[in-house]
């Protein structure tokens, strides 16, 4: 792609909610303000905004109100103190994160929308004693049910909590060591296996559970751990040696944590390396794998994944990092810029370079513009329609054909793109295996 | 719905999307269980 990108073309960008994640400083200074009002009003993230951008005179209250009541997140954002009562209630009827609003707008608060935190079991800690105190019991059971956090109830709300209950929250990942901690539950005594199980599948943490309980879990549920990637720590060494090598495998593609003592130099040496270059495609980290395990990663997966900033970590330590060649950045850039330009809706979705769709930041990034494209698009027509009050049920469906479409049109490009990369390694590896049966 | 619950019926649509194609984001859920159970 010939074409330099112009300020025009990221004002667009911007204005149609693009991230600006890998926009340069003196670009992002340079976007009028009031691109940047419609960006912040529209959700942007406030993260890469220069101060003067953000500070309290160039943000018009109106924009900040329009922000709090689409519920959008509030880091950074100045003025929430002066937002009005009612728009408050509004962004916390969505469940969104209350910390950034004031004590007396917390206070503020009807205890209707505190019991609906409650029964979500999240973000109790942001509200008052007395708004705890004045949950309902029925209430305290469910969030209890839920795995939600102990330390934010009061000492009558803990008494009365029935033993089912408590095993519910074991099951749903609660805290183990806070039930020992406020004298609930003695963690050697009877919890039901099926309890212990359900709590292994789904991830959560074994830490606490006495060593019998933990061995007695099935090694089905072992496995179903390993392959989604859960962490391994607490199961017993038996438990861990009879998970599969295929398994493994699919612990290590998951993004399973590699730096755990339970995990032998056995096992690292045994995983494959297509599974290691799935992990590095999917920015994993590669620490504990042998210097000859990493290079053996393709270039182009290295290079992808060390050209966007949020992989460099993972894939190379920092010196390494320095020493890429500008040229690597290339392929990058060039994406970045296709980004740009189909957020500022000057190239079409079949325009884009297929090597995006084979790396997850990019795909990360055009997801939030597609995102951006899509709300646009469906509050338009609420608000063509007047439906503010009640959206009716054909628009949510086409809203949800919509995006399985493009669900499948991103997987197929994705596919694609893997498959081009896989090739040119084959390519590239029967090029070096011809180069090393020369006799020099 | 509202409009209001419209938008977030849609981020949350947005988000499973994401997570479902790009893995990676398995591994922010992965430490915020680890977090919550305070493994480290």
């Amino acid at each position: 792609m010939k074409y330099e990108l112009t300020q025009d073309d990221i004002n667009q960008y911007v204005a149609n909610g693009g991230d600006l994640d890998f926009l340069s400083k003196a670009q992002i200074s340079a976007i009028p303000q009031e691109v940047i009002l419609k960006y912040i009003a529209n959700g942007g993230n406030l993260l890469y905004l220069e101060n003067f951008q953000i500070k309290n005179s160039a943000i018009p209250q109106d924009i900040i109100n329009q922000r709090v009541a689409k519920g959008y997140d509030l880091g950074l954002l100045p003025k929430i103190e002066a937002v009005p009562q009612e728009i408050v209630n509004k962004y916390l009827q969505l469940g969104k994160d209350p910390s950034y609003f004031t004590n007396k707008q917390i206070k503020a608060v009807p205890q209707e929308i505190v019991n609906q935190y409650a029964i979500d079991g999240k973000y109790l800690d942001c509200f008052t004693r007395e708004q705890i105190e004045n949950i309902p019991s029925r209430i305290i059971i469910k969030y209890i049910a839920n795995g939600g956090d102990l330390n934010y109830l009061t000492k009558m709300q803990l008494s009365s909590i029935p033993e089912h209950i408590l095993f519910q929250y074991i099951a749903n990942g609660g805290d183990l060591d806070d039930l020992t901690k406020f004298k609930l539950m003695r963690l050697d005594l009877y919890i039901p296996n099926d309890i212990i199980n359900q709590r292994a599948l789904n991830g959560w943490s074994l830490s606490y559970l006495p060593s019998e309980k933990i061995a007695a879990i099935p090694q089905e549920i072992v496995n179903k751990r390993a392959q989604n990637g859960y962490s391994l720590e607490n199961l017993t060494a038996k438990q861990i040696a009879a998970i599969s090598k295929k398994d493994f495998d699919l612990y290590v593609e998951n993004g399973g944590d590699l730096d755990l003592d339970c995990i032998t130099e056995d096992m690292i040496k045994s995983i494959s390396q297509k599974s290691i270059n799935r992990r590095a495609l999917n920015g994993g980290y590669l620490k504990r794998l042998s210097q000859k395990q990493i290079q053996k990663i393709p270039q182009e997966i290295i290079n992808m994944g060390a050209s966007w900033r949020h992989n460099t970590a993972n894939l190379v330590d920092e010196k390494t990092k320095n020493s890429i060649p500008a040229a690597i950045f290339e392929p990058t850039y060039r994406a970045q810029k296709a980004l740009i330009l189909y957020g500022a809706g000057k190239i079409k979705f079949d325009q884009l370079p297929i090597e995006i769709f084979a790396n997850n930041e990019a795909v990360f990034v055009l997801c939030a513009i597609i995102k951006n494209k899509f709300k646009q698009k469906f509050n338009q027509i609420c608000e063509e329609n007047g439906y503010t009050d009640e959206v009716p049920d054909k628009v949510v469906k086409e809203f949800d054909k919509q995006l399985d479409k493009l669900d499948n049109e991103i997987d197929s490009k994705r596919a694609a793109a893997i498959k081009q990369l896989t090739e040119e390694q084959k390519h590239q590896d029967a090029v070096i295996s011809e180069i090393n049966k020369l006799e020099w | 719905m509202t409009q209001a619950e419209f938008n977030v019926y849609m981020d949350k649509k947005f988000d499973e999307l994401v997570n479902r194609i790009c893995p990676k984001e398995k591994n922010k859920k992965l430490s915020k269980k680890s977090n919550k159970n305070k493994t480290n």
